[in-house]
């Protein structure tokens, strides 16, 4: 039998909450009766017992005496019989269990009762707080993409280019690719985990390292800028870490559409603060959490070992530290481990995949143009890189950060298809990641004067105009665009959120308000701002849009246009890695130069 | 008040993150956070708990509509005191 | 038979748990006794700010049985071996029957209505209880239809004007003690009178027949109606369940004119079953609103002058339990049973 169910305001005028709440037990099927505010307790109880009601949902602000005016609605319905048959509950501000059951109700509804809550209710189930709990899930924003190219011109330039790629790394290693063989080979996260003697791992390991980490393991000295942590203080954080996850939730930004999710990266130096920072990231709703390393590690070749801290930005990349913060993580949050830019980029793939990341970043091109890394020495270890990335199943970005030297948008998409197209035929799923950045190239070009939507806009549509790939705009979004005042940084991620969300994107990074603060680390408020802006934006959109202006298309055709032009000179050239030291993807002037770290150390085999 | 607060115009924010076990015990937190910071007119403006702590907004008045206004009086301010 | 306790509060503040304590001091004392307690909500004052939920003010000792919800044993320190789980349902859980095993002090939150409370006495008893205290919540008062003697605590937290406290709490007891008749064979049954429309059929019946029966409440609203009937309503009897379902449909005061008014044109009041109120406490304290502050703080009504007025104005004893203990009011309760 569909259950009855009287709602009635006992406010004079406040019944939005019931009108709420009645809508949902309509959707549930039940069947219901909306009383008009005010009316007197001896009605109520009349209807309720004339109309054969199952439940009474009463509602009522707490204030002043309300407490003895409940409780006598509570005496008259008792004393009436009502209370034989029908059970009341009482929602409204204020009210709290304990105070429904000081007041004599069955139960009690405070603000953010869910609808599955009164239903339970209603339906005379125990309602667990689980059935409220947010359920997450981790997204695989991959997954539904084919990387069928709609633009067959460029899909056979880059079968060209990525074949030479293939051809002319077959025989080539470096010292990066090495150690991640070793490590791939020799060094078990089981035995890690159980802490078995790995001395005979890292005695080999060392001599792949430079000075840095090899006087690390063979002569036991510290690295001049961490420290490792005491013992006292790795156990202070399990405590809080045991203590802290038995209340921990977390919350969902997404409103009525599933996408985007949402990235924040964290890396504050240490291990520990990077823990408090993720979970701050992950109950104010980020989706994923990105692995920040320190530069310096990027350009020195091997990691270091142990529980290492520093007060510089990016924390070390060791087994340990990498442990520690994967452990904490909830399970329904993405990792992602970066690889992208240097000496270890291979090695990271293999560390990372060990120890259980969920996507890693590689981008060649970005490494060796911007970020310092050598050209040929990035593509032999990008190149097998990618092979453990897909033998770890890890989804990466490409991302391209050349942009922020001042390389055009069309030339760093012609980097990233690349590396995507390699990556495709090398059995891995690459993610396609354009700037939503306010670049060097659209200050001086103009394209953002008005707005900083079109050219944004224009990215999205030339890459699905290629490829059938997933996209995900960084890192962050509104790169350039904030500045030190927390509402307006906050106010631009948002912004960048609500276009990238109605551009129908997969994935974003945002970034804390505490962006283009430079003066010290980022705090965790500051973080909590951003998330705050963007649940609130994507709240704000829905279904609905942003329109663009017809400059976006006008943009997208030109950087389609401009990516054939520079796919077609590196086919015909017949030599990527000697592109990128010619500057076709990124030329001295556009502040591309390439990298020397790692310089002379590809061999052949 | 210390002279560089009788120029603060009307209120005083105190925007952290705290480390606690639930929304009551970050409000009682905040609030005796700001007692400590020696204010006494105090207030928590917002506080939203969640898992790992609460992120918090706290509020000091120095001078509500009606006060005799420091600003208004203020001396140039000499260093700390 | 046991002693059913019952033991509600006109108001917040006047000294129902101080009543409690002081009733169970002495059942502890009397070894042919054997305390079951449980409660028709709790009282939800002084707060634990972290649980939310009230610091537990009353102690119990091992061997005492209690039926409470199962989210009071959270705040609570006794000891408690579980006899039983019911399936009966309150905002803090199920509610449980359980014995204490180790002394210490335990939030009473029991089931807050009449129907449940039927059930939970007799299994108290079946465990073996033979003096229950069933304590209020707030100023509710419906449930204790159930109890065989009642205690009433009132106070200056009702109202610190000593004349206007005097008298409602003299109405209150009289219409309490309103007479029993029990049989009512010959009578016409109808429902709880909650409208005009109700009101019109029950005076239209009464007018017709020599009595009527509700089985359930009239609102003052249908009373006001049964009034116009004046004159006419002499030698006529309206019964009710018991006298509780007179109190629960307004201001005390109130309800005694409306209800005097009927009885001075002739209607005989009374009802089915005895609400036997077996004494009264009083209590001088009372939370004062400062302005200044915007908050309360304590005050307090001369003592002998609050207990003086009220002694005055009823029937049944009136003890000052922090002036004088338990002692005498035990004395009072256990010669009044005469099950």
């Amino acid at each position: 039998m569909t259950k009855k169910v009287l709602l009635s305001p006992l406010d004079p005028v406040h019944d939005i909450g019931l009108k709420m709440i009645k809508r949902g037990l309509n959707e549930a099927g039940l069947e219901t009766k909306l009383l008009p505010p005010d009316t007197p307790a001896e009605e109520i109880i009349r209807i309720c017992m004339e109309g054969s009601f199952d439940t009474l949902l009463l509602s009522r602000t707490l204030g002043y005496g309300v407490a003895e005016l409940l409780a006598r609605f509570v005496d008259l319905a008792d004393a009436a019989g009502l209370r034989d048959n029908v059970r009341i509950g009482i929602g409204g501000m204020a009210v709290r269990p304990e105070i429904a059951a000081e007041l004599g109700f069955d139960a009690g509804f405070g603000p953010g009762t869910t609808v599955e809550e009164a239903v339970a209710f209603v339906e005379g189930r125990e309602y667990s707080p689980q059935e409220n709990e947010i359920k997450k899930e981790k997204v695989d924003i991959a997954s539904p993409y084919t990387y069928h190219y709609k633009n067959q011109k460029i899909g056979s330039l880059l079968e060209k280019i990525t074949m030479q790629i293939i051809a002319w790394a077959a025989n080539k290693t470096s010292p990066g690719v090495e150690r991640a063989k070793l490590r791939e080979n020799d060094w078990d996260y089981q035995a890690f985990l159980k802490k078995e003697d790995d001395s005979k791992f890292y005695k080999h390991y060392a001599q792949l390292c430079d000075q840095i980490p090899k006087d690390f393991y063979l002569k036991g000295v510290m690295h001049p800028k961490t420290r490792e942590l005491s013992k006292d203080e790795l156990i202070s954080l399990n405590t809080y870490i045991s203590n802290m996850q038995k209340q921990m939730k977390v919350k969902k930004l997404q409103h009525t559409k599933k996408l985007p999710i949402v990235w924040n990266q964290y890396g504050t130096g240490c291990p520990f603060m990077d823990i408090a920072h993720v979970k701050a990231s992950e109950g104010w709703g980020a989706d994923g959490v990105v692995h920040f390393d320190p530069s310096w590690g990027a350009r020195t070749e091997g990691f270091l070992n142990g529980n290492l801290t520093h007060q510089e930005d990016g924390t070390v990349i060791t087994p340990n530290n990498l442990y520690r913060i994967h452990r904490m993580l909830e399970k329904s949050t993405l990792w992602q481990v970066r690889a992208h830019r240097g000496l270890n980029t291979a090695e990271t793939v293999v560390l990372a995949g060990k120890i259980g990341a969920d996507l890693t970043k590689i981008n060649i091109c970005y490494g060796s143009l911007a970020a310092g890394t050598d050209p040929a020495r990035l593509t032999i270890d990008a190149f097998h890189a990618i092979k453990y990335a897909a033998k770890y199943k890890m989804p990466f970005d490409v991302v391209t950060n050349e942009e922020l030297t001042g390389v055009p948008a069309y030339k760093a998409f012609a980097g990233m298809l690349i590396v995507a197209d390699l990556a495709v035929r090398l059995g891995a799923k690459p993610i396609l990641q354009p700037l939503f950045a306010f670049s060097p190239e659209v200050m001086v070009s103009g394209q953002m004067d008005d707005n900083y939507i079109d050219f944004n806009a224009a990215k999205i549509y030339a890459l699905r105009s290629i490829v059938d790939a997933p996209i995900w705009p960084g890192a962050p979004i509104g790169f350039l665009t904030q500045t030190e005042d927390r509402v307006q940084s906050s106010l631009s991620t948002a912004l960048h959120a609500l276009l990238a969300t109605s551009l129908g994107v997969d994935a974003i990074s945002i970034a804390s308000a505490d962006e283009a603060y430079s003066g010290g680390p980022i705090s965790i408020p500051s973080k909590i701002d951003t998330l705050r802006g963007v649940e609130e934006s994507f709240r704000f959109l829905g279904l609905a849009g942003i329109k663009p202006t017809e400059k976006a298309q006008i943009w997208q055709e030109q950087m389609v246009i401009g990516i054939e032009n520079v796919l077609s000179q590196i086919a015909e050239q017949g030599d990527f890695v000697q592109s990128l030291y010619d500057g076709v993807l990124g030329s001295k002037e556009e502040g591309a130069f390439p990298g020397r770290a790692g310089y002379n150390t590809v061999r052949e085999e | 008040m210390t002279d560089a607060l009788k120029r603060v115009i009307d209120a005083l924010d105190v925007e952290t993150f705290l480390v606690c076990e639930s929304e009551e015990e970050g409000k009682k937190l905040a609030l005796a956070m700001m007692k400590n910071l020696g204010f006494k007119d105090v207030d928590l403006v917002f506080i939203e708990f969640i898992g790992s702590g609460a992120r918090i907004r706290a509020r000091a008045y120095m001078h509500r509509p009606g006060d005799q206004y420091g600003w208004l009086f203020a001396e140039e301010v000499k260093g700390n005191d | 038979m046991a002693v059913i306790l019952g033991i509600a509060g006109t108001a917040k503040n006047t000294g129902k748990t101080t009543t409690t304590k002081a009733i169970m001091d002495q059942v502890q004392q009397d070894k042919n006794r054997l305390l079951g307690l449980t409660s028709i909500g709790y009282d939800g004052e002084d707060m634990d700010n972290i649980t939310g939920l009230p610091k537990p003010k009353i102690e119990v000792w091992p061997g005492a049985l209690v039926a409470v919800a199962e989210r009071s044993l959270e705040v609570s320190s006794a000891q408690i071996q579980l006899l039983e789980k019911t399936d009966i349902a309150t905002p803090l859980g199920k509610i449980i029957l359980g014995k204490v095993i180790k002394s210490g002090t335990l939030l009473i939150a029991g089931p807050n209505k009449s129907k449940e409370l039927r059930r939970i006495l007799p299994l108290l008893q079946h465990y073996g209880a033979n003096f229950i205290i069933v304590d209020g919540a707030l100023n509710r008062i419906a449930p204790m239809v159930e109890v065989n003697s009642l205690i009433l605590a009132t106070g200056a937290a009702k109202t610190s004007n000593l004349t206007d406290l005097a008298w409602e709490t003299k109405h209150l007891v009289e219409i309490l003690q309103y007479p029993v008749f029990p049989k009512t064979e010959n009578m016409v049954n109808v429902d709880s009178i909650l409208d005009i429309q109700a009101a019109q059929r029950l005076t239209a019946i009464l007018l017709n027949n020599q009595g009527v029966v509700i089985n359930g409440v009239i609102s003052s609203q249908g009373l006001e109606y049964l009034i116009q009937a004046g004159e006419e309503l002499k030698g006529k009897m309206l019964i009710l369940p018991d006298a509780i379902k007179l109190l629960v449909c307004g201001e005390v005061r109130h309800i005694y004119n409306l209800l005097t008014r009927l009885k001075n044109f002739g209607l005989e009041i009374g009802v089915k079953k005895e609400v036997r109120v077996t004494a009264l406490t009083v209590n001088p304290y009372y939370p004062q609103f400062r302005f200044s502050s915007n908050d309360y703080q304590a005050a307090y009504v001369d003592q002998g002058l609050l207990y003086e007025s009220i002694t005055n104005s009823v029937n049944i004893p009136v003890f000052d339990i922090v002036e004088e203990g338990g002692h005498k009011l035990y004395e009072v309760i256990v010669e009044k049973e005469i099950y």
